[in-house]
């Protein structure tokens, strides 16, 4: 897919594990595997909120998109 | 309400039992027909007699052997093609009831085996009617016997066209399942 999740750059970031990030987002920690290894098909806005209240950051610090050639 | 909802899925749970038992009594039954006709085959060359009396073999059919014995292995040969998809339809039936979980109901097994079923039902239409059409259409034109149409309608074509449609509706109830289980 075009869309790269970048959750764990953002986790490294913030120096947040899994676990941390998963108690605070009420999330489960499969659910938080699945978006974190790109495995995800949607994202919830309320889960995509969370998330970036969390780690303090913008929804494009969290996704990307690669067009063709690029990567 | 709760008590409802226990009742209807212990309801269907019990459809699906009996469904499944009635797939296997199904393909039980074809497959001793097939069985059955088979022999008879065999038997019609060795004993004609006696295979005349065997179970589920049309009559008219050994009035064919009298004149010409490659007619008469063509027709059987039919007959017997189409008792073993009917055997093999009911297997598959049987083999989807047993796949099919209350739980998570859309899997691409059972969706394979909707389409395997669609595609069975449309071989037992092109045999058991477009082939033996051809082959009373020879018959006639070779022996001049007229023997009775098959019993084989354009029903088979239009359950397999509704299984078909119900199989790709399967395989969308599928996709967006997945795409559920994979929305975090």
């Amino acid at each position: 897919m075009a869309i790269i999740v970048n959750l764990d750059v953002m986790m490294a970031r913030r120096k947040m594990s899994l676990n941390e990030l998963s108690e605070k987002v009420d999330l489960t920690l499969s659910n938080l595997s699945i978006l974190k290894t790109g495995k995800a098909k949607a994202i919830r806005f309320s889960t995509l909120d969370a998330i970036c209240k969390v780690l303090d950051c913008q929804p494009g610090d969290i996704l990307e998109f690669v067009g063709k050639g690029k990567h | 309400m709760r008590s409802k909802q226990i009742m209807m899925k212990t309801k269907t749970e019990t459809i699906l039992i009996v469904s499944k038992i009635l797939a296997l009594l199904g393909a039980i039954w074809y497959s001793i027909l097939c069985g059955s006709q088979m022999l008879s085959l065999v038997a019609s060359f060795i004993n004609p007699d006696w295979a005349k009396r065997t179970y589920e073999v049309d009559l008219n059919i050994f009035r064919i052997r009298e004149h010409s014995i490659s007619f008469y292995v063509y027709a059987m040969c039919l007959t017997i093609v189409v008792s073993a998809l009917k055997a093999l339809i009911w297997f598959v039936v049987f083999g989807l009831l047993s796949k099919l979980k209350l739980q998570t109901p859309f899997s691409m097994e059972v969706e394979k085996k909707l389409e395997r079923i669609a595609y069975l039902l449309l071989g037992v239409w092109i045999v058991g009617s477009i082939f033996w059409k051809i082959y009373l259409y020879y018959l006639s034109g070779a022996t001049g016997m007229q023997l009775p149409a098959s019993k084989i309608e354009d029903e088979y074509l239009f359950m397999a066209g509704i299984i078909f449609i119900i199989s790709q509706v399967f395989k969308r109830g599928i996709e967006i399942q997945e795409e559920n289980q994979l929305t975090v």
